[in-house]
Parts: C-alpha cells; sequence; structure tokens
C-alpha cells in the first residue's frame, strides 16, 4: 500500500480512475446498459405505448399482432409498456436498497475497524449473523408477513444485504487507521467521527462502490424473485410480478415472460459489469484478466 | 319390519341397480393413498365453528353429520339411521345408529344436543342462521334426537350434515371454550377417517377408521398437501405428486391442459351452486352512497372478469342468489341487464352523488390467483371512472380478520350455496354484528330484507318462496350491498386412476369412496 498517494485523494485519483474504466470494454458496456436502464425508466411515460394497466378482451395476442409490438397478457395488457414501465420499479428497488445496504454497511464497517476491540467483536458477530440468514426465506417472511409496499421491499433487501459492504469497510478502515495521515490528523487533534468519516471514508470509497453496484444487480435479481413468487406489490407493474402471472401461461403465452425476463437479464448483467469496470478502475489489480 | 326398513331395502335395491354397470367394469379395491391438493393451511379443524373451505375438507371426512347427501342432492343417513317429520312440519325425530367416536366412546343423542347448541349455534356462520328458526333440540333418549322448528323452515335437513351441523364429542369440550379447544387442531371425530398428523403448512393425513359404521372407507389414509402456489398445484398433479385436484384451488387457466393430459381425468360441471362476489363496506365514506355503489356495478366489466379471471368457468352475476336457483332468481332484476357495462352511466352517478378521488382497499386471499387477476380488472375499470383502487392481498387467515372486522372497502369471496340460498346465501345479506366470519360484512342492514329472508327460508313451497326473493331482488338490486361477480362453474382434476369422486354432493364429501383402479 503505497502510504504516500492516501491523503491526495482528489481530482486527479477520480481521473485516472475513470481512465483505467474506459479501458474495460465490459465495463463500458455494463454502463452503457445501466444509463439505458435508467433512461427507459426515466423516461417510461413518454415511451410505453400504452398504459401498463389497462386492459381488455384482447388477451394472449402474439407480439406484433394489432398494434402490440410484444403481445398482450392474459388480462389484455400490452406487454411492451409493462416491460418499459417495471424498468422502474426494479431500478429504484435496486438503488435504493443498494443504498440502504451499502449506508448501513459503511457505518458497521468504519465503526468496528476504527475503534476496534470489543465493540468490533460485537459489531463482528452482528455481521455474521446477518451474513449466514438465508437472505431470500427471511425476504419472503418479512414481506409476506408487513405487505409489499415498495418501502418494506426496499428496506428487507437493504437490511439484508450490508454484511459484504460492512467486512470491506472493516478491513479498509483497518489498513488505514495506522497510516500516517491518520495519524497526522490524530496528532492535530481531530475528534475520532472528524477522522473516520471526512478523513479515511473518502479514501475507502472505492472499494465500497464496487460492492454497491454488485449490489445493486442483486437486489434487483431479489426483488424479481419476491415478485415471481407472488410478494411483489401487486398495485405496481414490476418484472417479477410479470413472471409471476405469466408462469401460469407460459405454454400458451410464451412472450409473457420472455420479456420480462430479458429485462431482469439485462439490468442485472448492467449493473454487474459496470461492477467489473468500477473494480478494474480503483484496483486495477484485482482486475479479472 | 318397519316402513323405514322397507324404503332402505328398496333404496339399497335401486343403488344396486344403478352400480352394477359400473362394477362390471372395475371393482372397488382396498388400500392406498391418495394426495389431495388444498391451497391454503386451514385454520383449524373443527367445522362445527367455521365454514372455511381446507378446514370443511379434512374436518368432513373425520367428523359425520346427522344426513348426508348425494351427489344428485338427496339426502340419507348419516348418524341417523332413520328420521320422521311431524305432519305440521315442525318437529324432526331422528333415530341415532350405533356408533363410536374415535377415542372408542360411543356417540349419543348428548353429543348431538350438545355439538349443535353449545358449539355450532353461537359459532357456525350457517347453522347459526339456521338456528334462528330453530325452538329447541332434545335427546329424549340416548339414541333419540327431536328437533322443533318454530316456522316450517325447508332446507332443516341439509342443514344437518357434517358442514353445518357435525357431531363433535360432549365430553371432549364440555366446560372449554370451543374456539380454542386443543381438539380443534387434533380432532376426535367419528367419521371415515381419523386424524393421524398435521404439519402445518405442509400436510394433514387421515387414516381409515376400522371402527366406522357406514361404508369402510377404501383407502388405508389421505394426505392434504398444502399448495400455496396456484401453478404449483396443476404441475404437482401432473407429475403425479398429487391425485386429486377441487376446482376451488384450480388455476382456471391450467384446466384445458389437464383435460388435455392423458393421465388425468377433467370434470366441469355444477355440483352445489357458488357465487364470486365482492362486499361493498358501506361504513366506508363514499360507499355508504347508494349511488357510488351502483356507480361500481356499471363500471366493471364482469364478462371480462369471467372470461380472463375465471378461464369461462363461470356465468356473469344475474343477482343476489346467482342463477343456481329458479324461485331465487327474477329475470326483471337481473344484473346483467339492469347494470350492463356502462362507464358513463358509472361516470354520472358519481358525479350525481358528488363523490370524486375515492381511493378504495381491494382486500383478497392471496392464494386465489382469480381474485388477483379480478382485482387487476376492477383497479383498471374503476380507475377509467376516477375510482383509485388499491390491491391489498393478505395471507387467508390475515384476510378473514380484517374483512369481517370491517377493515376492507372491497372485498372479493366466494360463498357456496350448501344447496339452498337459506343456508349459503342469506347470510351474505342478513344483518349481522361485525366480527362473525363468513357472514354479512358489508355492514348493510334492512330489517325488511331480514324479514323477508325468514319468510323465504321458511316455506317448503317454491312458488311461494319465489314471491319473497322477488322483493328482496327488487330491493338488493337498487341498494346493492355486494356486487355479485358470478356463479361458478365447478371443475375438478385427479389421477387417471382414482375412482369414487363426487359420490356424495360436496366435492369435499365422502373421501372414504375413492379408490384406486388398477392400471
Amino acid at each position: 500500500m503505497e502510504t504516500a498517494a492516501a491523503p491526495a485523494a482528489g481530482r486527479s485519483n477520480a481521473s485516472a480512475a475513470w481512465r483505467r474504466f474506459r479501458r474495460s470494454s465490459s465495463g463500458v458496456f455494463g454502463l452503457a446498459l445501466v444509463v439505458l436502464l435508467t433512461l427507459v425508466a426515466v423516461l417510461a411515460p413518454v415511451l410505453a405505448p400504452y398504459d401498463p394497466h389497462t386492459t381488455s378482451r384482447a388477451a394472449f395476442m402474439p407480439p406484433l399482432a394489432a398494434g402490440h409490438v410484444l403481445g398482450t397478457d392474459n388480462l389484455g395488457r400490452d406487454v411492451l409498456s409493462q416491460v418499459i414501465w417495471g424498468s422502474r420499479v426494479s431500478l429504484m428497488v435496486g438503488l435504493a436498497a443498494a443504498a440502504t445496504a451499502t449506508l448501513i454497511g459503511v457505518l458497521v464497517g468504519a465503526l468496528a475497524g476504527y475503534l476496534g476491540g470489543w465493540f468490533d467483536e460485537l459489531l463482528m458477530r452482528i455481521t455474521e449473523f446477518f451474513q449466514v440468514i438465508p437472505r431470500f426465506v427471511l425476504a419472503l417472511i418479512v414481506v409476506a408477513f408487513f405487505g409489499s409496499g415498495l418501502v418494506n421491499l426496499i428496506l428487507v433487501i437493504g437490511v439484508l444485504s450490508w454484511p459484504q459492504t460492512a467486512r470491506l469497510v472493516r478491513s479498509q478502515y483497518l489498513s488505514h487507521k495506522t497510516l500516517p495521515y491518520v495519524d497526522a490528523g490524530r496528532a492535530l487533534g481531530m475528534r475520532k467521527f472528524r477522522i473516520m468519516f471526512m478523513q479515511i471514508l473518502p479514501n475507502a470509497m472505492g472499494p465500497v462502490l464496487v460492492v454497491a453496484s454488485l449490489d445493486v444487480a442483486q437486489a434487483i435479481l431479489l426483488e424479481a424473485s419476491l415478485g415471481f413468487f407472488g410478494l411483489g406489490d401487486p398495485n405496481l407493474t414490476s418484472w417479477g410480478g410479470m413472471l409471476n402471472t405469466a408462469q401460469t401461461f407460459i405454454r400458451r403465452a410464451w412472450w409473457m415472460s420472455v420479456f420480462p425476463g430479458f429485462g431482469i437479464t439485462l439490468a442485472v448483467l448492467g449493473f454487474n459489469l459496470f461492477g467489473d469496470g468500477l473494480t478494474e478502475a480503483y484496483d486495477p489489480r484485482m482486475a479479472p484478466r | 319390519m318397519t316402513w323405514s326398513t322397507v324404503k332402505r331395502a328398496l333404496f339399497v335395491f335401486a343403488a344396486l341397480l344403478l352400480a352394477v354397470p359400473a362394477a362390471a367394469q372395475e371393482t372397488p379395491v382396498k388400500g392406498g393413498t391418495a394426495i389431495v391438493i388444498l391451497g391454503s393451511d386451514p385454520e383449524h379443524l373443527n367445522v362445527g365453528i367455521s365454514t372455511s373451505y381446507p378446514t370443511g375438507a379434512v374436518g368432513a371426512n373425520i367428523y359425520s353429520g346427522l344426513v348426508r347427501s348425494r351427489a344428485d342432492g338427496r339426502p340419507e343417513g348419516d348418524l341417523a339411521s332413520s328420521w320422521t317429520v311431524s305432519d305440521d312440519n315442525l318437529t324432526y325425530t331422528f333415530k341415532l345408529r350405533q356408533a363410536n367416536f374415535h377415542d372408542g366412546t360411543p356417540v349419543t343423542s348428548a353429543d348431538v344436543v350438545y355439538s349443535m347448541l353449545q358449539i355450532e349455534a353461537p359459532n357456525h356462520g350457517r347453522f347459526k342462521t339456521a338456528y334462528d328458526q330453530i325452538a329447541s333440540i332434545e335427546a329424549p333418549d340416548a339414541e333419540t334426537v327431536v328437533i322443533t322448528l318454530k316456522v316450517p323452515y325447508a332446507p332443516l335437513l341439509s342443514l344437518l350434515t357434517v358442514f353445518d351441523a357435525p357431531v363433535l364429542p360432549k365430553h371432549v369440550f364440555e366446560g372449554t371454550d370451543p374456539l380454542t379447544n386443543p381438539a380443534n387442531d387434533a380432532p376426535i371425530g367419528s367419521g371415515p377417517f381419523k386424524f393421524a398428523s398435521w404439519v402445518r403448512g405442509e400436510r394433514v393425513e387421515i387414516v381409515r377408521n376400522d371402527d366406522y359404521f357406514l361404508d369402510e372407507a377404501l383407502l388405508d389414509k389421505i394426505i392434504f398437501r398444502i399448495v400455496p402456489q396456484d401453478v404449483a398445484r396443476s404441475t404437482a398433479l401432473e407429475v403425479g405428486e398429487a391425485d386429486l385436484l377441487w376446482g376451488f384451488y384450480m388455476p382456471p387457466a391450467d384446466l384445458p391442459r389437464l383435460a388435455s393430459d392423458p393421465n388425468l381425468n377433467t370434470w366441469t360441471g355444477i355440483t352445489i351452486p357458488a357465487l364470486y362476489f365482492v362486499f361493498i363496506n358501506t361504513n366506508t365514506p363514499g360507499l355508504d352512497d347508494v349511488r357510488v355503489r351502483q356507480a361500481i356495478m356499471y363500471a366493471v366489466d364482469r364478462d371480462q372478469v369471467v372470461e380472463q379471471a375465471q378461464g369461462g368457468l363461470g356465468q356473469a352475476g344475474s343477482g343476489p342468489f346467482g342463477a343456481g336457483f329458479a324461485y331465487a332468481y327474477d329475470e326483471s332484476t337481473d344484473y346483467r341487464t339492469r347494470y350492463p357495462f356502462d362507464q358513463e352511466k358509472a361516470k354520472a352517478l358519481l358525479a350525481e352523488a358528488g363523490v370524486s378521488g375515492l381511493q378504495l382497499r381491494f382486500v383478497y386471499d392471496s392464494a386465489r390467483g382469480a381474485f388477483a387477476a379480478a382485482g387487476d380488472i376492477m383497479r383498471d375499470q374503476l380507475r377509467q371512472v376516477g375510482i383509485d383502487l388499491v390491491l391489498q392481498p393478505a395471507e387467508r387467515a390475515v384476510m378473514v380478520d380484517r374483512v369481517y372486522k370491517g377493515d376492507y372497502d372491497l372485498t372479493m369471496q366466494s360463498f357456496t350455496s350448501s344447496g339452498d340460498p337459506t343456508i349459503g346465501y342469506h347470510r351474505i345479506y342478513r344483518s349481522a354484528a361485525p366480527g362473525t366470519p363468513f357472514v354479512n360484512a358489508t355492514g348493510y342492514s334492512n330489517p325488511d330484507i331480514d324479514a323477508w329472508l325468514d319468510q323465504a327460508g321458511g316455506l317448503a313451497d317454491q312458488d311461494a318462496r319465489a314471491e319473497y326473493y322477488a322483493r328482496i331482488n327488487e330491493v338488493l338490486a337498487n341498494d346493492v350491498p355486494v356486487m355479485v361477480m358470478f356463479d361458478e362453474l365447478a371443475s375438478e382434476a385427479s389421477s387417471g386412476n382414482l375412482r369414487g369422486m363426487r359420490t356424495l354432493l360436496d366435492q369435499r364429501d365422502g373421501l372414504e369412496f375413492l379408490w384406486f383402479a388398477k392400471p
């Protein structure tokens, strides 16, 4: 670990990271997918040809029939419009849950890593507890019990996803807290929390962002899985919810399951590749060759 | 030889004649285990305090009633070997058979009287309604039960089946609260099967009662498998992991596929008329206005619901009591002509009522895919007239608790008539205090309707009944506390070698007649 570079974590570091990111073709492809997904989600009202909730007697229309590019579902709803609107739920849950997880993870990791001692022990045991919980099963139970509103989904997924971030942040703090720039801060009489969050955190953020972007992909997948099991919010159009309906009709209307499935795949792939690109940008030694 | 034994002999002879053609091909064989699918876990197994479908499915085969209904609706003795009716149609005298509970205690008339008076009259949705017609239930000796009516009451016999008046062991329930007695989860009955085990959320197992007083069960064991996922139920049947799936739990969309499977048998038809309907909570601000309720009737395309949510297995709602009973149906108030799908009319009525921006909660059992699809259609169509519907699926027990405490705005439910509107449907419209499951939960209360329901239910003569139903239909067609969605067509799918289904009227009843043909 080059001690000199750490305190200067500023603009030049970020632009170097961006240069390295651009060299990763999969990272750029991932970023393109993420941007595309974001655009579709933001522009859903403009892009969708129909209201996704509008039913009609024209059910099970195959793709390209009667102005429905991707066909209609069992209640005559336009599949393309549902796929477009579904991106909103996926993105929102993905981002918000990953943000929640990152927030908790950073807090726990920073406190454990910097303060150490019995406090570290305690926090790490809690982290391990959350790490070994079967996430999907617990999410199923919690959502079944407390209802499947968007906020619930975000909180459940977020609260179940932070341990990896916490362990990562802790390890960062363990190595950073012995470095000269931190000693310098302490010698100047800075308060603990100032050192933890103003000094060390900016230097530890790189790997955290990588994990956060992978968390987004995981959260999107988890949300879709819950939706697939009928535990999504029935008032929102989501890809998982579409798949849940589609499974009944899989032999009759393949288009009901293929297109939302495609959406999930692209979104998850996008955030995963983006995360790979970030890895390469922040820590070239860890990048996949 | 008494007259009733002659009649029984004749009946047995006739039954044999009818049975001969089938018997010539296949002879029932004993043994085997059948797996029957339930869509949700029973809350408990005591049919005496609940009209819940899964509770009935298991409980009906563990307990016995005084009478049972053959598939054609004809009543015959279950625990009662015979009965007589007085000339004024007010007094029914039942003679009991020699029978034992599964713990070896003999069944006596004291058990019958105790079950009806102490357990079912206060707690059972349908029996409670019927009990209002009953003056007394007495046991002059250990083998005799005398039921005296206040007024003649046509459907009494069909109310004495195991689904409405099961005979529970007095010695187990006496001095306890029947709602919390542990025997509700490990029942002791006198029926063809004995309770064996229950893994909550997974399976209930019952085994043959070798000491049964009637047709001894052919199967060794029946496993009720709880499969909450719609699709998994059809799949379980297709891959041979289950043997019997009733229409109540069938994803309607799957029926055509199951019908084309050479390894399965499917059946559709009417057994007992059943209604699917939407309670409209008249205590919700906005829904207390009759014009708003009428607007909802106009705004929803019930044909689309039948076609898409029910897979066509139904007929759009025609009136408060459906189309299954000619005397209770009235063409002049048929909802299909009175309330055609007309969203302009709906908007006009809402405007007239001065209601705008109404947001309503639609509560339904999350295990029922048809309800979810109906909710999607209703949400879309109500939105077109300016009503915002929020779908709130809930696990069955939670749903029941919420709905019957009045914590909902609209809710979809399905009730079976149990063979007579008096038993199954009157409770939908009769005034009821909140809190009792499976009765009127709309808050609608009309003393005229209550009185007419009583009158209609007391008459054996169908023309006379029809007059009261016509009056009721007219008032309810205007007040619409309940949106009748459709009359259900029953269905069933079963393994190709399973035999003996639907020997009795209710699909869930008479599982002792099930057997497996050798492949």
